[in-house]
């Protein structure tokens, strides 16, 4: 793929991330617990670190953030997700290329699962209050669940990505 | 047997049903209790205490910082954040508290209440 195709791919895969991620807060979750919602911005971030690699994704993350704040949810919501959005770059960068491409989900799930412990570290950070992490278990089961989903949303994207002849990866 | 569907596939099924099901019931476990105690904390200090079985008219009161304001509900057995200046709701959307295990977290204006109950456990 030539350097400036790369770029492009970069940019409009960030300019997907980040109205995804408007768009989602604009939805009313659906479990009223804890902040828990889709994370359906993540699926970009997993769709570029296979499409294009690690650093592009890292690129498309942190555009989305540094963004989403902007348009939205201001300064604890960034820590929020700076935090979570990190964990689960670190975990896609650990398995993906190393978990075989079928059990792509699977990065999901476990991408998700950090995520939500890295946002519910900042939490009981923020507030001083322990108590909280009874939070855990919803987060955990959460993070299943959305991770599923949005892990099987990545795999026909990058599906679809390929064979639209964007990318040769 | 990490490169197995089967593996994941049983683990994420465990870790989503033993979480779902535990948290239920914590949350669900101390809601009869002889005793409850509203405890209102703001940055990890405990700044109010309310016996929720001796309250007999509901009353609503402010909870500010330079933070912000969360406006708090009390009435018998229970205690709800009914609105908040923070740009996430979710110590609104979380709705009524009344047992041990429940907590309401305002992370933006670090604000957590949760109940103390004595003999529900």
């Amino acid at each position: 793929m030539s350097a400036s195709r790369r770029i492009a791919l970069t940019a409009a895969l960030s300019a997907v991330a980040l109205t995804i991620f408007v768009a989602e807060g604009q939805i009313p979750p659906v479990v009223p617990f804890a902040g828990v919602k889709l994370g359906l911005a993540n699926i970009v971030t997993l769709v570029a670190m296979v499409v294009l690699g690690r650093r592009e994704a890292g690129a498309v993350l942190a555009v989305r953030l540094v963004l989403g704040s902007v348009f939205g949810g201001g300064f604890s919501a960034l820590m929020f997700s700076a935090v979570g959005g990190l964990f689960a770059y670190i975990v896609m960068c650990l398995l993906v290329g190393v978990l075989p491409e079928k059990l792509l989900w699977v990065v999901s799930v476990l991408a998700a699962l950090a995520h939500n412990a890295g946002q519910l570290l900042v939490a009981v950070l923020v507030t001083g209050t322990p108590q909280i992490l009874v939070y855990a278990l919803i987060l955990a089961a959460a993070g299943v669940a959305t991770g599923v989903f949005t892990g099987i949303a990545s795999m026909l994207l990058i599906r679809a990505v390929r064979r639209s002849g964007l990318s040769n990866r | 047997m990490l490169y197995k569907t089967k593996f994941w596939a049983i683990l994420f099924a465990a870790i989503f049903l033993l979480g779902l099901g535990l948290f239920l019931w914590l949350w669900n476990s101390g809601a009869a209790g002889d005793s409850a105690v509203a405890r209102v904390w703001l940055d990890g200090e405990l700044v109010r205490e309310i016996d929720l079985n001796s309250v007999v008219i509901p009353y609503e009161f402010d909870v500010t910082t330079e933070l912000g304001t969360n406006r708090v509900r009390v009435e018998r057995g229970g205690i709800q954040v009914v609105s908040a200046d923070c740009p996430d709701q979710v110590c609104v959307r979380m709705g009524e508290i009344s047992g041990a295990f429940q907590t309401i977290a305002c992370v933006p204006h670090k604000l957590v209440i949760d109940v103390l109950t004595e003999g529900g456990v």
